[in-house]
């Protein structure tokens, strides 16, 4: 969860040593994407890596869950939790890893033009 | 991305701009009065009743069952051998204890620590009670209270009496106690009055079990004091009270009142799909019917029938997610007040009149309980700030147990829910702070109260 993905994955990228991208992006107002936050973190807890004795953000390497699986997890819970209103960003937008021509990815042109730059919640 | 407004809501003004012409100042105050006028009547409510705005949604249950871990027949025990416990340590999976023993490994391989000595480890002694001295440094003082608490009859227990823990001087040749005086006092005292069957001598003479480490370091017998009395010990989590409860009604046979009453909300848990589980509990983590909070079952050993009420409303609706420790106050004062006024709160009356809508305004605003019940603590920190002249951040703010419930009925009342309310609903309304509902800040929720004054 970010409110800046530029940043996000330039950190990702430069800790792991290697360039990263985000295969998906929602959008939504913090507090609603805080509660997606929540839920995914139950629903993946069987799964969730430890290390040294403490949780961390990382699905465990000994799990079998797989990239799209977790995808369709999160999908599963917005459309669950419809007041969630979480829009996924169009496709044209993905791979996600902040390039030139991802800049308009950010809160103020999004917010500007929602449709422009999110599916319909239908379309999630 | 989210601009916060505080708007109080007794002093809302239309914009004239936006708002519709009939709307009026004086159509808004009547909102606000509808928060402290009296409650309605049954009757009352059924002749005035208006379509609620907001409806549940509600989802179908789809996460998988917790597994049983309680069930057991009597005289039915689970045990595992050292052995089972070691392969379990042993897991790859267990980093933290690997790179304890690499530590350990590296540490001696280079000569930096030696291997622990056997010849340290604790011993045991029966001792005369003449030969053990209290260090007084080491040892709190002695509380007469807390002797005579430890040999209250109802409840005194030979076989739980501790052993006494010491420190052998090896240059002194004396046993010096740092743990348990009171135990040792007690068993002296005993002696002294003739109580023991099996003793009759001089209470001096009397021989009592003692574990000793052998060392002339009082450093060593201070930290000692420190550890044996709890620190760096491994908390005992509710879960494990609970289950120790549970299984010695279930499976000993037990007649002690407080693991009956463990065993009544066990039973009502299972009856309802519900486990409770301790954080080790791999399986059942991500079962949404698992219970996390533990403590706050226990809190209702003495009313199950209220814990019973929380379950079916959580699974009713959220039953797709873990019960938040929130919900235990909010549902369980549900069915406390209304229960008290005489409402059956499982009644389909009661559901559709006041728990739907009152669900409904949750899962619109908060889409969940947990993010209720933050909002709520928010809101009344505002409005006990305002109440006492304090800053927001003072932590003499307090949110109260009732306060979220207060806060739902108050939200309920002001949407226009019809059903008649306890009238807590109308605490926390103050001349100082104005109404709890003055100090929302939640700006989709002071959208939707402005629209609704205006509608």
């Amino acid at each position: 969860m970010t409110d800046v993905p530029g940043s996000r994955v330039r950190k990702y990228s430069t800790a792991s040593g290697g360039e990263q991208e985000f295969c998906k992006l929602w959008y939504s107002p913090t507090y609603k994407a805080e509660v997606l936050e929540e839920i995914l973190k139950e629903r993946v807890s069987s799964v969730t890596h430890k290390i040294n004795g403490e949780f961390v953000e990382w699905i465990s390497p000994d799990s079998n869950m797989v990239v799209e699986e977790l995808t369709s997890l999160i999908e599963e819970v917005i459309q669950e939790f419809s007041k969630l209103d979480l829009r996924s960003v169009k496709s044209e937008y993905l791979p996600f890893n902040d390039s030139e021509w991802q800049k308009e990815i950010n809160h103020e042109d999004i917010d500007y033009n929602p449709n422009k730059f999110l599916d319909k919640i239908d379309n999630i | 991305m989210t601009i916060s407004t505080k708007v109080k809501i007794s002093n809302m003004k239309l914009d004239k701009g936006t708002s519709r012409p009939s709307t009026t100042d004086g159509q808004l105050s009547s909102i606000i009065r509808k928060i402290t006028t009296s409650k309605k009547s049954k009757t009352m409510a059924k002749k005035n009743k208006v379509e609620f705005p907001y409806t549940f949604e509600f989802s179908t249950p789809k996460g998988r069952k917790v597994i049983h871990n309680l069930i057991r027949a009597k005289n039915q025990y689970n045990s595992k051998t050292i052995a089972d416990r070691l392969a379990q340590l042993e897991d790859p999976n267990n980093t933290k204890w690997h790179n304890v023993v690499k530590k350990w490994k590296d540490d001696i391989s280079k000569g930096i620590r030696t291997k622990p000595n056997r010849d340290l480890r604790v011993k045991f002694s029966m001792v005369k009670v003449k030969d053990l001295t209290i260090d007084d440094d080491i040892q709190r003082d002695m509380d007469p209270d807390w002797v005579a608490g430890i040999a209250n009859p109802k409840t005194f227990e030979v076989d739980y009496m501790s052993m006494i823990q010491c420190i052998y001087d090896p240059n002194t040749k004396k046993f010096v106690s740092i743990n348990a005086q009171h135990t040792v006092v007690l068993e002296t005292a005993f002696a002294h009055h003739s109580l023991w069957n099996g003793y009759a001598g001089d209470p001096m003479e009397l021989e009592v079990p003692v574990a000793y480490i052998e060392t002339s370091r009082r450093d060593k017998a201070r930290m000692a004091f420190r550890i044996f009395n709890g620190k760096g010990q491994k908390k005992i989590e509710p879960y494990v009270d609970h289950k120790i409860l549970v299984l010695a009604y279930r499976v000993d046979d037990s007649d002690e009142g407080e693991a009956k009453k463990a065993a009544v909300i066990q039973t009502i848990n299972e009856e309802e799909g519900f486990e409770p589980i301790p954080s080790t509990d791999d399986k059942n983590r991500d079962a949404p019917w698992a219970i996390e909070c533990v403590s706050e079952m226990q809190k209702h050993y003495d009313t199950p029938e209220r814990w019973r009420f929380v379950l079916n409303t959580h699974k009713r609706y959220y039953p797709n997610i873990k019960l938040n420790i929130m919900e235990c106050d909010l549902y369980g004062f549900m069915h406390d007040y209304f229960g008290e006024m005489g409402y059956d709160v499982y009644s389909d009356e009661f559901r559709k009149e006041f728990l739907d809508s009152a669900m409904a305004i949750i899962q619109e605003f908060f889409t969940t309980p947990h993010k209720f019940g933050n909002d709520s603590k928010h809101t009344q920190i505002r409005f006990q700030a305002k109440r006492y002249n304090r800053p927001p951040s003072s932590k003499d703010n307090k949110v109260e147990d009732e306060g979220s419930f207060i806060y739902l009925l108050k939200l309920y009342q002001f949407f226009g829910g019809k059903h008649e309310l306890p009238s807590i609903v109308h605490n926390m309304n103050e001349s100082s702070a104005g109404d709890l509902l003055d100090h929302i800040d939640s700006e989709s929720l002071l959208e939707a109260m402005k629209n609704h004054g205006q509608s």
